[in-house]
């Protein structure tokens, strides 16, 4: 057999291997999680900044197709009520009342829109169910919508991104597609928060060859929350269809 | 002991692996304590040694399974825990004992090594957030020291001429050094997973 000093020496080498290739297979390991975080961050700055541009431009458009129209029509309104006989005037006067009753729903619908502090002062499920009962009386809609989160409490940036979901669908729904009925769920199984959309529409695949407006920012959205897609209404013919789920234990 | 099986309660996002590994955690100090003891009175039992090394490398390994998102790593680990099942059983079933001490946990050692190796690479790759507050990290560094250590022990209990005791305070300072791995695991689990947000 080999001497003492001998076996120590392999002892205390093969320990040293051991412990520096450990060593090397945890910075290597480390090393690689960092650069991961690194592109994680770029590309959560990436889907905030792209999110933000979306959702300027969606104000942009929504103030020069909805507000823009009805304002030169009150213009057009006012310049003509010189040219108009006396009794013709009341009716005039009238009809620009409720023109500019519905420029100032509009404009109280985007700010509303715009605003983060509706869902911190009233939570998510009242800022839904507002939203909800404003666009179905502008629109005639049927929307049915059912909100089962128990025994959790959801942060505001958290609730922010799930309303601005939800309402991205909508907005999707009601402009470009023909729809008649949306159903809207919103419940939490075990630490998952699940969203299920549908509607009836049927005109989404046609007008824009299967890429609906916002499509893009809900992405974001999802990716931002760590959310996984089931289902997902890219081109369809009868009706809407999604589905999310979410991690409740998420670092935003 | 109570601790770590609070923990596994209240984590419920790796439900399974988490529970598996309490189970584990618990039956592996019982089981490693008292075979310590036991060698210190001379009354070890090598069947009883090596069946408590079969079920821990059986748990692990569905715990690495459960980590393990490709295909073909869970093909393998399969393939390779049935195999070392079948070569522990074999020992019994054919009357192997008189087979050189060693071989069983050498094959053993050389199938787990490279298996908490891999799954804890391949975990670690998924992970985009801080590795060091995630508690699977540390769990499965802990598990790469106490395998290692362990596969080390084994591996030179057999070639140096050292007191058999020396090989248990090694194993002794390993499960230490793999324990505290696991507190610090501990302290990296969420609080309560029904509470949410950032």
């Amino acid at each position: 057999m080999f001497s003492k000093e001998f076996q120590f020496f392999w002892f205390i080498g093969l320990m040293t291997i051991i412990f520096l290739s450990l060593i090397i297979f945890f910075i290597m390991i480390l090393v690689k999680n960092g650069r991961v975080r690194q592109q994680a961050e770029i590309a959560v700055k990436d889907a905030i900044i792209t999110t933000q541009e979306d959702e300027q431009n969606r104000i942009a458009e929504d103030i020069h197709d909805d507000i823009g129209p009805m304002l030169s029509a009150i213009k057009l309104q006012v310049a003509n009520l010189s040219e108009l006989e006396p009794n013709e005037i009341t009716q005039s006067i009238d009809q620009i009342e409720d023109h500019l009753n519905m420029v100032i729903n509009n404009v109280r619908g985007v700010a509303r829109n715009l605003s983060s502090q509706l869902i911190s002062k009233y939570g998510l499920e009242q800022s839904l169910i507002e939203n909800i009962n404003l666009v179905s009386a502008l629109k005639k809609l049927k929307i049915d919508f059912k909100y089962d989160v128990k025994n959790i409490e959801l942060n505001n940036d958290y609730q922010i991104n799930i309303y601005r979901i939800i309402r991205e669908l909508l907005t999707n729904s009601v402009k470009h597609s023909n729809c008649t009925l949306i159903n809207i769920g919103i419940k939490n199984i075990n630490d998952f928060l699940i969203i299920k959309y549908s509607d009836n529409g049927d005109k989404i695949g046609e007008t824009n060859g299967g890429k609906s407006m916002g499509q893009t920012n809900i992405k974001n959205r999802i990716n931002l929350l760590k959310g996984k897609v089931i289902s997902f209404s890219e081109k369809f013919d009868k009706g809407a269809k999604y589905e999310f789920h979410f991690p409740i234990l998420v670092i935003i | 002991m109570v601790i770590f099986y609070l923990a596994s309660k209240n984590y419920s996002r790796f439900d399974t692996p988490m529970k598996l590994y309490s189970g584990l955690f618990f039956f592996a100090f019982l089981a490693e304590y008292s075979m310590m003891i036991a060698s210190f009175n001379k009354i070890s039992n090598w069947a009883i040694d090596n069946t408590f090394l079969m079920m821990e490398a059986v748990v692990l390994g569905r715990v690495f399974y459960l980590l393990n998102d490709s295909k073909l790593i869970r093909k393998v680990i399969v393939i390779l825990i049935t195999g070392y099942f079948i070569f522990w059983m074999s020992q019994y079933a054919f009357r192997l004992f008189d087979w050189p001490r060693g071989i069983d946990r050498s094959i053993r050692d050389s199938i787990l090594f490279p298996l908490s190796l891999i799954t804890t690479y391949t975990y670690c790759d998924k992970v985009k957030g801080d590795l060091l507050k995630d508690p699977w990290f540390w769990i499965l560094s802990g598990f790469i020291l106490n395998i290692a250590g362990i596969a080390f022990r084994n591996g030179t209990a057999s070639w140096f001429e050292y007191k058999y005791s020396f090989f248990y305070y090694f194993l002794l300072v390993t499960n230490v050094i793999t324990y505290f791995a696991f507190i610090i695991a501990l302290k990296c689990f969420p609080k309560n997973s029904s509470s949410s947000g950032s």
